[in-house]
């Protein structure tokens, strides 16, 4: 079984998935 | 022995590559050109060039061999450094970098510092740490890329140095910046689909990702949950949040580049996929080996070893372009760096060139500079991983600070962002003289150097001289 601190890490690697769907939808804007 | 078949991939690969590099020498007429692909790459090649320059050999062969040391836990390595930094380094860094470096008409790092300060002094600095850090990075990755060919297929070290380096120097060289995003963008394909293929067989081999949590705490039950193994050696990467990345000239310069802020959009998407999904899966198929190869004498040949267990006979062909677009990938980017210190930071103060010398005198400049590496990664030098290590820190200590900054603090000046490199190298070097120039000293100098490369500019900008509003107005002048 895998243990929940190795889960965590994979949450980790969503939170640059999430980070960049966040910029891709508003942030990019402040540049523009 | 070398098999026709592993003869026939790489021909067509360098093939393909020499091609790329052929076409993109039409477009590059002026130093822009060579140097930022004309400010005019996509969003798309400007997120696997990034990716590609990011990850070199390292990720297959070393970093694959972390995985056997650690397990599991190596999962975490990548997170804060490449995962999460790579998703800041976009949103924070690349556009107004972008936007700004157009403004200042900066080809380079060095220059954009140079001309955001209004300080030759900070430009000098920036080039001789930037030059002296790519230099043993470029003479690393040589080392790394001709060991791995040994490795995977048998071809001899310095036959398998010299002719990447004789390729990548040709696509390079001729097609600059165009030829160089244009080949990154090709191998980021390649590398991904490498890695995706050997974890999926890897995992399949072992029964799943939970036997191999079972199987690797059999073995060790540090090598599948906490506490882990060496955490000290873990820990400066989950400690980096990126920052060893955003002073990567070789990694913003592609910021430099991209056709407009409004690219940024989907290329952060395609970057974060990517480094994560690479990573992520290199990750997860190397702590295999610990289980198939409990008593492996040298852990950098995890991955080989791998490949050739669980693959027919011949794939072992296709990994090794893998590993060569990893590590030329990212050598064609430090070349390009290493040629903009001498050609546009340095001899633009000794004397004025047209154009069209200007490129000439930059493709003979990285056509030197790379011999040079080569040579001296035929009989490498002491210390190497140790000035490797060092240099990394400085890049990050000196430059993270002036170049966040000037970018979003108007009031910075440059006696701070003097003060600021001046304390990162400073603190780079105590720190590793503190410790003999010895593990973990070195891994951990550039700490102290971010923490004052950070701290220094908002505390002395404060008491000295604001910059000029003529300085202020053509930096932050709005862009229609």
């Amino acid at each position: 079984m895998v243990s929940w601190d190795i889960w965590a890490a994979f949450v980790g690697y969503a939170i640059g998935f999430v980070l960049a769907i966040i910029f891709s939808l508003k942030w990019y804007k402040r540049f523009e | 022995m070398v098999s026709p078949l592993t003869i026939m991939v790489l021909v067509a690969y360098f093939a393909i590559l020499l091609v790329i590099g052929i076409v993109a020498m039409r477009r590059t007429k002026t130093l822009e050109d060579f140097y930022v692909g004309g400010r005019q790459i996509s969003g798309w090649v400007t997120a696997l060039s990034f990716f590609t320059t990011y990850f070199s050999a390292v990720i297959f062969i070393g970093g694959a061999g972390m995985g056997w040391v650690w397990g599991l836990p190596i999962v975490w390595k990548d997170v804060p450094s490449v995962i999460i930094g790579t998703a800041l380094a976009f949103m924070i860094i690349g556009p107004p970098l972008r936007v700004m470096t157009e403004k200042l008409g900066a080809l380079s790092v060095a220059e954009y510092i140079e001309k955001r300060y209004d300080s030759k002094l900070a430009g000098l600095t920036a080039t001789v740490i930037i030059f002296t850090g790519m230099f043993f990075y470029t003479i690393s990755l040589l080392i790394g890329m001709g060991v791995a060919t040994e490795i995977i297929v048998g071809i001899p070290y310095l036959t398998a140095l010299w002719i990447c380096v004789i390729v990548t120097l040709i696509y390079t060289a001729l097609g600059g910046y165009f030829g160089q995003a244009w080949t990154q963008a090709v191998q980021a394909i390649v590398m991904l689909l490498i890695a995706v293929i050997v974890a999926v067989v890897a995992l399949n081999a072992v029964g799943g990702l939970g036997a191999l949590s079972t199987k690797l705490e059999a073995i060790n039950p540090s090598l599948a949950r906490w506490p882990y193994l060496n955490f000290t050696a873990l820990l400066p990467f989950m400690l980096s949040l990126g920052f060893l990345g955003w002073g990567n000239p070789a990694l913003i310069l592609r910021f430099f580049s991209i056709k407009g802020t409004r690219a940024f959009r989907w290329s952060v998407l395609i970057a974060v996929f990517f480094v994560a999904i690479t990573s992520l899966c290199i990750n997860l198929a190397s702590p295999v080996a610990r289980v198939l190869y409990p008593n492996l004498p040298k852990p950098d040949a995890a991955m080989p070893h791998l490949v050739k267990d669980l693959f027919p006979p011949g794939f072992d062909a296709f990994f090794l372009v893998g590993v060569l677009a990893a590590s030329m990938s990212t050598l064609t980017a430090l070349l390009i760096v290493m040629s903009q210190c001498i050609v546009r930071d340095i001899v633009p103060k000794i004397r004025t060139l047209p154009e069209k010398r200007a490129v000439m005198l930059s493709r003979v400049v990285m056509v030197v500079v790379a011999l040079i590496c080569a040579t001296l990664a035929t009989s490498p030098p002491p210390m190497l991983v140790t000035i490797f290590a060092v240099t990394t820190a400085l890049l990050a200590g000196v430059l993270v600070g002036p170049v966040v900054y000037g970018l979003y603090w108007r009031r910075v000046t440059a006696p701070s962002c003097a003060c600021a490199m001046m304390a990162g190298f400073i603190a780079v070097i105590a720190v590793c003289a503190y410790g003999g120039f010895q593990f973990p000293w070195t891994y951990y100098a550039w700490i102290p150097a971010i923490i004052l490369s950070l701290a220094l500019p908002p505390i002395i900008s404060v008491f000295t001289k604001p910059p000029s509003e003529e300085l202020l107005s053509k930096i932050f002048a709005k862009t229609k």
